[in-house]
């Protein structure tokens, strides 16, 4: 068995060698693919908040009128998804919306005796760039109160962030990126290897000797790995460059992860070879998968935000349910080091069982597909 | 010695009552195989001769167990190939119909890869790729990639990577499609020489020629059904039709002559020649003192054989190749 591996390994490594092309598509497309959105600043709009009030009166009506009015070219900065104090907790902490506004009972009072008056923020601070919109839109609306009031600051903020502490922006899109890197990779070099025998028309005399297909597959695994190993080597620096992704903190256990990924990677790269059997369309489909993977799974905590009505909440409650999604913000904590949530074990098993079961589909799959004559 | 004894008075493969079909119960059900009966002994050549989509590929894949009958049972030195698999594949080797050889590589690196995969032991790897290649005549162009290679090279190839793990069955599917009159003789002469030394050889064509000239027993098959079966000499012996070939000077006295002996012999009439069936050497006779009148105007004789083609025409009631 081992003598069989290495024989695809070593075969597949000189292949690869005499025709690079596969892999250095695999390696291309993520490098570009970081480059780009390094480049592109992307733009926010509205966002959804849920407000919990308390009060009532002429002041506190103006104050949400305010609240609602605030817009920019792109449209309102807010939308407020309730004004009722106990479905607006339970969808904060449902994680349906990422931050919620307390108006307190004694606001109206208070105004109305020109008392200082406080108001509580809460923001699921999963990245800064989703906190810093809240802070900046709330302070807007204020800005706005008060110069309608004549008055400075009589109104205050306090602010509750479920984290210590933001993930920088650049540093929670470089995760979803670095993911997108390894799946693509994966995805492409198992796929092209294993397609390549049915190209060439080879497969048939390995399949034909007593070691049966088991050591092509862990052959053809073993060297998608190593490729993967390569082109992940130098990815992460290009992360490191240009969006000042912390390396230094990628602990074992995020190496693990990683790991999980390459192994979904390469079950669905087996897949699409044995449904395609040509190494061609394995490229831009493994590139679309890896796109919506990036797009929809890595940025689900991101999408929450502005995730309400239309096609983005349908989006974003395929990416709340996929396995994927709450692996990679558990791979953002930990590389942020917030250790609160280093491990998630019912995300972990998810994504094992998710693994696993593509794994034993594509065995079934190509088990099928070998012990069958190919008509010719 | 016993051993082999008994294995030669046993057939190394058996194939009895087999029907084969494809996608069974659905719509696309299709009979590639119905009541196919063979049976090889140890040391023969044995060839399946058929046109294309007759099934020889499919009868292939059934020894080497990557089919299973749908009705009937065959079994390969006493075992069932879907069953007792690895056992199986360690006595066969099969050359595929689409040679299955990396382009990219060597052809040395090619039996390398091969016999690694395999198995065989480290020690004797590059010794047995070198005793290959000699066999095959392909030495001088080891270090070349296969893709640089004629058809007939590939072949070649293709038939040493077969023999690196000494098997006791060789299985050829098509072993010279596509390949030059220089390199078919090549093959051939190495076919010869592998059963000489005692191996099994079943092989599938559609070239006539090369069942006559490999083939100790022959069966013909057609869409699937076994048509006939015997060695060369016996099929021709079947159908008959040895024949001789009259020349006259003029067709007026073929003509004349055609209505003298039609009554008697199994005779076409075509231009000025006549083609009269004479399957035994007193016919000839008794037919040449018939014409022995006419003898002036005959300018000369020929005879002919009949070869598998006729064979398969006779059964078919068409041509193996178009
Ligand atoms: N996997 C399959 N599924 C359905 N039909 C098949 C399959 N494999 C072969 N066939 C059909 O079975 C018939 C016999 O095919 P086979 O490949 O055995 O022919 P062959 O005699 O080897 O022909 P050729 O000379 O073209 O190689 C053909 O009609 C073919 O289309
Ligand atoms: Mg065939």
């Amino acid at each position: 068995m081992f003598h069989s591996i290495l024989a695809i390994v070593c075969k597949d490594l000189l292949l690869i060698i005499r025709k690079p092309m596969f892999s250095i598509i695999s390696l291309l497309v993520p490098l570009l693919f970081i480059i780009f959105y390094a480049l592109v600043i992307h733009t926010s709009s509205t966002n959804p908040i849920v407000i919990a009030n308390h009060s009532e009166g002429p002041y506190t009506d103006r104050f949400i009128d305010i609240l609602q009015e605030i817009k920019s070219v792109e449209g309102p900065y807010l939308e407020i998804i309730t004004l009722d104090s106990e479905l607006a907790f339970e969808k904060y902490n449902n994680r349906q919306v990422d931050a919620l506004l307390e108006i307190p009972k004694s606001f109206e009072k208070n105004l109305s005796t020109g008392k200082q008056s406080a108001l509580k923020l809460k923001v699921f601070n999963i990245n800064s760039d989703g906190t810093k919109n809240y802070q900046l839109r709330i302070d807007h609306a204020l800005y706005e109160f008060h110069k309608s009031l004549n008055e400075e600051s009589i109104i205050s903020t306090n602010e509750d962030m479920t984290f210590v502490q933001d993930t920088p922006m650049k540093s929670y899109v470089s995760t979803g990126l670095l993911i997108f890197s390894v799946l693509l990779t994966s995805m492409v070099s198992t796929g092209t290897l294993m397609a390549r025998e049915w190209e060439e028309r080879t497969a048939k005399s390995i399949v034909l000797t007593p070691k049966g297909f088991l050591p092509l597959i862990v052959g053809k695994w073993v060297t998608a790995f190593l490729v993967t190993v390569v082109n992940t080597v130098l990815v992460l620096p290009l992360l490191y460059i240009l969006l000042g992704y912390p390396i230094g903190q990628m602990t074992t256990l995020v190496w693990f992860y990683l790991l999980l990924f390459f192994l979904y990677g390469s079950a669905a790269g087996v897949l699409l070879g044995v449904l395609f059997k040509k190494t061609l369309p394995i490229v831009p489909i493994s590139v679309v998968i890896g796109m919506s993977e990036f797009l929809v799974s890595s940025l689900e905590s991101y999408i929450r935000g502005f995730a309400h009505g239309g096609m983005t909440e349908w989006l974003w409650r395929l990416g709340s349910w996929w396995p994927s999604s709450e692996i990679i913000d558990t791979i953002r904590f930990t590389v942020e080091g917030f250790e609160q949530i280093a491990i998630n074990w019912g995300a972990l098993f998810y994504m094992a069982l998710w693994v696993g079961l593509m794994i034993i589909i594509a065995l079934i799959k190509l088990n099928k597909q070998l012990s069958f004559t190919q008509g010719q | 010695m016993d051993n082999n004894k008994l294995i030669e008075e046993k057939f190394v493969v058996e194939i009895n009552k087999v029907d084969l079909i494809f996608n069974k119960n659905s719509k696309k059900e299709f009979k590639a195989l119905e009541k196919l009966d063979i049976k090889i002994r140890n040391g023969q050549i044995f060839c399946l001769l058929g046109p294309n989509g007759s099934g020889k590929t499919t009868t292939i894949n059934l020894i080497n167990g990557l089919l299973e009958p749908t009705h009937g049972d065959i079994t390969v030195l006493g075992m069932k190939p879907s069953k007792s698999r690895k056992t199986v594949l360690r006595k066969i080797s099969l050359v595929p119909q689409e040679t299955a050889l990396y382009n990219d590589l060597t052809a040395r690196e090619n039996l390398l890869f091969h016999a690694r995969y395999y198995g065989v032991n480290r020690k004797y790897i590059s010794k047995k790729v070198d005793e290959v290649l000699g066999i095959v005549q392909l030495k001088n162009r080891q270090n070349d990639r296969v893709g640089t290679f004629s058809g007939g090279m590939q072949r070649r190839l293709a038939l040493a990577r077969a023999l690196l793990t000494e098997p006791e069955i060789l299985l050829l599917d098509e072993p010279t499609l596509g390949v030059d009159v220089q390199s078919r003789n090549a093959i051939w002469e190495q076919i010869r020489t592998l059963a000489l030394e005692g191996k099994t050889v079943i092989l599938t064509t559609n070239y006539m020629e090369e069942a006559e000239a490999l083939g100790e027993q022959v069966l013909i098959i057609d869409k699937g059904k076994p048509v006939k079966s015997g060695s060369p000499n016996e099929l021709k012996r079947y159908i008959g039709q040895k024949q001789m070939i009259i020349h006259f000077t003029d067709t007026t006295y073929a003509k004349q002559v055609y209505d003298y002996i039609a009554k008697d012999y199994d005779v076409t009439f075509k231009g000025n020649q006549l083609n009269v069936n004479t399957n035994t050497l007193n016919i000839q006779f008794q037919l040449l003192q018939q014409l022995s009148k006419y003898e002036k105007h005959m300018s000369h004789l020929d005879y002919s054989e009949p070869n598998l083609q006729d064979v398969f025409l006779h059964f078919t009631g068409k041509e193996l190749r178009d």
